[in-house]
């Protein structure tokens, strides 16, 4: 038998950590050594004992998983990150992907699609679940995302709370011209063609909520 | 811009009795739009407007390409829009 795969489960439901260790104790391959609440437990953690891979929950209290991965790569730790978590928003994906972690599963994922993931995360895979890897194509594929300007986005939440040109043009003292030509810009800069494009499109990019 | 603006400034005290006026410039890529919103006692735009100075203000905003646009209706208000293309933007 090899050296097993060393295992840092991060998640700030204690069920949750005890299912997974439950699930990955019952295999040689792998042990979990150990256990933490939020982000900042697990870079302690992860500084104290030898770990190889690190399930990684992203909403959890006082530290989230993109900060607490951010903060192990400025450490320089050699562990990889698999999230493991229930969302799969843009907001939630690109900040993980981008701060380096090296997976992306959902917990309704089976339990063997989860184990071939560790292996692979340690093997330096990635591994992405199907709507993971749809929402970071969909972002590749779509135009360039420009950012949008805060006054842009104030007429979008407006719009989006059902407002019409001109109580949009209205509430922000201005005229409704200048509201239709944030609208084309907003469009433009979306790629969408109306309003109601818009506002889903900027509510999936977490742009508004 | 600013000839225009004169005129406004005199319309917004001796004819509409407006309290508040609201001055907004929008920097754009492609333009420049400057809002004049008062919440004097409006009018109608379709009505003759010539002793409003509205047509000078157009005529001046056309000399640099850009374009006015009253939106007032009597009870509302009234605001202007003043939109000029910026050098360099042209599609």
């Amino acid at each position: 038998m090899t050296t097993p795969i060393r295992l840092l489960v991060v998640d700030d439901h204690p069920i949750m950590r005890d299912g997974l260790r439950g699930l990955f104790s019952g295999d040689d391959e792998f042990e979990v050594v150990g256990e933490a609440g939020d982000g900042a437990e697990a870079v302690a953690v992860a500084q104290r004992v030898e770990v190889d891979v690190i399930l990684m929950d992203l909403r959890m209290p006082t530290m989230g998983g993109v900060e607490a991965i951010t903060r192990l790569r400025q450490l320089g730790h050699p562990a990889r990150v698999l999230i493991l978590t229930t969302y799969d928003t843009d907001r939630d994906v690109l900040p993980a992907i981008e701060a380096g972690a090296t997976g992306y599963l959902l917990k309704d994922a089976p339990r063997d699609e989860l184990i071939r993931a560790v292996r692979a995360a340690y093997a330096g895979h990635s591994v992405l679940a199907p709507s993971v890897a749809s929402t970071l194509m969909g972002r590749v594929g779509s135009p360039p995302a420009d950012a949008l300007t805060p006054r842009e986005l104030d007429v979008l939440r407006l719009v989006a709370e059902g407002g019409t040109n001109q109580s949009v043009a209205r509430r922000l003292l201005v005229s409704e011209t200048t509201i239709k030509t944030h609208l084309l810009h907003i469009y433009t800069k979306l790629g969408v063609r109306d309003r109601a494009a818009a506002v889903s499109t900027a509510y999936k990019r977490g742009l508004i909520s | 811009m600013a000839s225009g603006l004169e005129n406004e400034y005199v319309t917004l005290h001796e004819v509409v009795k407006a309290a508040k006026v609201r001055l907004t410039l929008t920097y754009l890529d492609d333009m420049l739009l400057l809002d004049v919103a008062d919440d004097g006692v409006g009018f109608d735009p379709a009505a003759d407007t010539a002793g409003y100075g509205l047509v000078g203000m157009r005529h001046r905003l056309a000399g640099v390409g850009g374009t006015l646009t009253v939106e007032s209706a009597p009870g509302y208000g009234t605001t202007l829009n003043a939109a000029v293309p910026l050098p360099g933007a042209d599609r």
